[in-house]
């Protein structure tokens, strides 16, 4: 059969690469991650922690109202405003993942590594850029310490916090400034603002270097762990923690399913 | 069969098979489903002995900081001991039902002290077909279930301690309830330093403090309540 159609030179080429393209899109929709870990190897173990936000059960998208223009109408969400943004439970951020040893005492002291990242939390008009934080207690200078980064991006001095009962830490930051502040002591330390009501960021210390700070898309993948029983918490803003225990095998991935929910919750009420 | 036919023919068989493929190996995937612990709220009891037949005094005092207070609300409350231990707390009738707004996608009051035994009532009474859900997180966890504008749900609160208060639909909709052990505390508000508890039943307490922004150890002192007699707190915080 004749095709009449006047072909370009290069346009079966291209056809096809965009064939090659789409699939592979699809594929990625399909897996949800792209994420690749290396296989496990010699005597150590390693689990992978699937983070599964699952939104409450029975809830619905937003109602709509019609919006008329000059020109056309659409339907719009009724709901309107920042107070009405949703929870994105595809990728529920800050979410603190922890590893325990059971029977075993958090290993140290922790050499300072020159490429430890500080986590930083920073402080505008509205309040945090984080619900959590987590640090690794590192040694320095032969003492324990672990370190948070505050960043004032407000107009004006702010005065943030951060205590539980054994220690904690008060600092001042200038407009446009950023102060380090430190901890010596492994615990859960909630920080707040002064000058913000509403603000508030669990910040998690701990004497185990086998942790894990991110987004739920991300899946916690822990490499290299001795043989033996862990402990394995999540704790994701907001929700309710998750945990579980978990024997690690020489040589082979342990993966787990954490629910990220409220749907776990005893239901009461009336 | 002209060749972006084909192409696309082959696109509609072979992906729709790579996506049955791929989620089918994900659900060989094992998991484990968690051991919730969930409920550690502190728990009183009543005894026989009713707040309206005891004799009363009043517990006062101030505030002293050993530093910068944050501008946030402080609790200072009694616990009722049987010598050293806690005690029956007695039977006293719990403040009526508070009304929590949700409206714009707020919870109001954002903050509030109850008494344990007092009842909350939740009302969606926002003005567009708007849900919400209310779930709690704390010393009590637990979950109220989504309701529809112009509907509520109640939940009465029997044990005492720190709750945060949700909505697992909207991210910004927070709230803090404190549940006092009985109605023998006071809220100190950011502005001020001094406190009074009037009509305490008479008999041996441990006063307790608890700070909304947490930035000092709390106090505890065992204090003695006479009848008609002040007893005079000097509540000091410090690190």
């Amino acid at each position: 059969m004749n095709d009449n159609t006047k072909q370009e030179p290069g346009a079966p080429a291209t056809g096809s690469l965009f064939t090659l393209l789409t699939i592979m899109l699809m594929l990625s929709a399909a897996c949800g991650t792209t994420q690749t870990f290396p296989e496990p190897q010699g005597s150590n173990g390693q689990v992978l922690v699937n983070l599964l936000g699952k939104p409450k059960e029975g809830v619905t998208g937003p109602k709509t109202d019609e919006e008329r223009k000059d020109y056309s109408t659409s339907r719009v969400s009724v709901e309107k405003g920042a107070a009405f943004e949703r929870v994105d439970y595809d990728s529920l951020g800050d979410v603190v993942v922890i590893m325990r040893r059971n029977g075993v005492e958090p290993s140290g002291p922790f050499t300072l590594n020159g490429s430890q990242v500080i986590p930083e939390l920073t402080v505008d008009e509205q309040g945090f850029d984080h619900q959590q934080l987590l640090a690794v207690l590192q040694t320095e200078a032969g003492k324990s310490v672990a370190k948070v980064a505050i960043r004032n991006k407000t107009k004006a001095e702010i005065c943030v916090f951060g205590f539980n009962e054994a220690d904690g830490f008060d600092v001042k930051i200038p407009a446009g400034k950023r102060v380090e502040a430190s901890v010596a002591t492994a615990g859960v330390y909630e920080v707040y603002s002064e000058q913000h009501e509403f603000a508030v960021c669990v910040f998690h210390v701990t004497g185990s270097d086998d942790v894990w700070f991110g987004s739920s898309d991300e899946g916690a993948f822990f490499d290299q762990l001795t043989p033996g029983e862990y402990s394995v918490t999540v704790y994701p803003p907001r929700l309710p923690l998750w945990t579980t225990t978990v024997t690690v095998i020489a040589g082979k991935r342990q993966t787990l399913d954490a629910e990220l929910t409220v749907n776990v919750l005893h239901k009461c009420g009336h | 069969m002209n060749k972006p036919t084909r192409t696309l023919l082959l696109l509609a068989v072979a992906v729709p098979l790579m996506i049955v493929a791929t989620v089918a190996l994900k659900a060989e995937i094992a998991g484990h489903l968690p051991r919730i612990d969930y409920v550690r709220s502190v728990k009183y009891t009543e005894g026989d002995w009713k707040w309206t037949d005891a004799k009363k005094g009043s517990v006062k005092g101030k505030v002293t900081f050993s530093t910068r207070r944050p501008q946030q609300p402080i609790v200072v409350y009694l616990v009722k001991l049987d010598g050293d231990k806690v005690g029956d707390q007695g039977r006293y009738d719990a403040p009526g039902t508070l009304e929590v707004s949700q409206k714009d996608g707020t919870f109001e009051p954002s903050f509030t002290v109850l008494v344990r035994n007092q009842n909350v009532k939740f009302l969606n009474d926002e003005e567009k077909e708007i849900s919400h859900n209310v779930y709690f997180l704390g010393d009590f966890q637990a979950d109220l279930g989504i309701f529809d504008q112009g509907d509520s749900r109640e939940q009465t609160f029997e044990d005492a301690g720190e709750v945060s208060v949700h909505c697992s639909i909207h991210k910004r909709m927070d709230a803090k309830f404190y549940i006092a052990p009985s109605p023998a505390y006071a809220l100190i508000e950011a502005d001020a330093d001094s406190f009074e508890i009037k009509g305490v039943p008479v008999g041996r307490y441990r006063f307790h403090t608890w700070q909304k922004q947490k930035r000092f150890k709390e106090f505890e002192k065992d204090i003695d309540v006479a009848e008609g007699k002040a007893t005079d707190v000097a509540v000091e915080m410090g690190r």
